[in-house]
């Protein structure tokens, strides 16, 4: 349902541009196509369409100008989508909730609701940070640079970021493993336990074996070996 | 049990509306229990979904498992429990969480097909020259959201209750045992796959 999303977040541009109202239906008649991108990354194309709105508007062998911003619009849906995919959903997201949780360990025993409203705004205003700011920053340059921010985006270093964001994730899971064995795990068996679980887990993991395959694996393994009493 | 569905209904719409991610397992964990009056489990059962599934994010037409089902029903189910929160309790609620989220997921499939449908209702009626059928559709499909997930909560809040309540009756006290040695070790598994997931160069290329 994007492409009515998408018609409802400029409707109010279109009612700006197109004042009469037949010639705003065939506007929004244009945007009914499949339409489907990143939702943080859409604002980008949002702000791109109205500035070629405005310039069709203005137009007066319009045809030309109709196709252009469809062709826009869809040329630019796919790449947006991938990087919007691969930085907020794979990274971003996953990182800023690896920040958060990796001294939990220290605070866990004592958790209360400062502990948890630490955790909790923590992360919401990490992550919303960038969220909010790729969404009016994406709406203002596109409609500043229309096609031309195609050029912008790929002047940014992406897998530098990426990178970046790979390495800090890496790093809290580290250190929210060192905490957990050190301060969680009261004696040497249920240390030497947890290497066991940690190196077959991620064994299993990068074999392909799914993280729902894997939890209830290890409620089973130890449901058996606690009934065969090992 | 009214307030915890329509809390919970809020934080399913977040997948709808603005993505703003207050649908992640631990901040709804957190939410719930906080609302329950337990925040420390909420947190414990939020971060472990959070850790197992870090992997686990919507691309394009992918349904991903509906993580804030799972972690609301077991933050609900255990505390509802009343009394000191048992290890095996919250594997246990866990444990049926998981596949109620996926009857979710089932859920969110139809109701994607049923958009299908509002958006070739919306079309026609845009080309008889209604453009308010765009807003009235757009509501109209986040209501339909929204009631699913509200309906879906009011069934399986007591449900599961009930469930859980029963499993842990007839459950022998070894198998109890096994399950409160394994709670311990949930949160190792999570940073054993957070370990792979961020380890993979998937993402860059060389």
């Amino acid at each position: 349902m994007q492409n009515a999303g998408f018609i409802y977040g400029i409707m109010p541009a279109l009612k700006k541009i197109y004042p009469d109202k037949g010639r705003r239906l065939e506007v929004i008649k244009s945007h009914l196509e499949f339409f489907n991108t990143h939702p943080y990354m859409v604002g980008i194309i949002m702000g791109m369409t109205v500035a070629l709105e405005e310039r069709a508007a203005n137009d007066t062998t319009g045809q030309a100008s109709r196709g252009m911003i469809q062709v826009s619009k869809n040329n630019m849906a796919c790449p947006l989508a991938a990087i919007g995919d691969v930085f907020f959903w794979a990274l971003w997201r996953p990182m800023c909730a690896m920040v958060m949780i990796f001294p939990i360990s220290i605070f866990f025993e004592k958790a209360g609701s400062i502990t948890a409203k630490v955790f909790f705004f923590g992360f919401l205003i990490m992550f919303n940070s960038l969220n909010f700011a790729m969404r009016y920053y994406g709406v203002m340059r596109g409609y500043q640079l229309k096609e031309k921010i195609v050029k912008e985006i790929s002047a940014f270093n992406i897998q530098k970021i990426i990178s970046i964001m790979r390495n800090v994730g890496l790093t809290a899971v580290c250190l929210a493993f060192v905490l957990y064995f050190f301060i969680d795990l009261p004696g040497l068996k249920e240390k030497i336990t947890a290497l066991c679980v940690f190196v077959t887990g991620a064994y299993l993991y990068r074999k392909g074996v799914s993280s729902t395959t894997l939890f209830f694996g290890l409620l089973l393994f130890f449901t058996a070996a606690c009934l065969m009493k090992i | 049990m009214l307030l915890i569905a329509a809390v919970s209904t809020v934080l399913a719409l977040d997948h709808v509306i603005g993505s703003f991610m207050i649908s992640r397992p631990f901040i709804s964990g957190i939410l719930i229990g906080y609302l329950m009056g337990d925040i420390k489990t909420g947190l414990l059962i939020g971060t472990i979904f959070e850790l197992i599934w870090i992997d686990v994010f919507p691309i394009g037409t992918y349904v991903s498992p509906e993580l804030v089902i799972s972690s609301v029903l077991s933050v609900y189910w255990v505390l509802a429990q009343g009394g000191t929160v048992a290890f095996h309790t919250i594997a246990l609620a866990m444990a049926l969480a998981v596949p109620c989220s996926m009857i979710f997921r089932l859920f969110d499939i139809w109701n994607r097909q049923f958009n299908n449908y509002l958006v070739s209702k919306m079309e026609k009626k845009v080309d008889e020259g209604d453009e308010g059928a765009v807003s009235f559709y757009v509501y109209l499909s986040i209501f339909v959201f929204a009631l699913k997930a509200f309906s879906f909560f009011v069934v399986f809040l007591p449900a599961g209750n009930l469930a859980l309540d029963w499993l842990e009756g007839i459950m022998p006290a070894m198998v109890k045992h096994a399950l409160d040695d394994s709670m311990i070790y949930l949160p190792v598994l999570g940073l054993a796959v957070g370990f792979n997931f961020f380890q993979k160069k998937k993402y860059e290329s060389n």
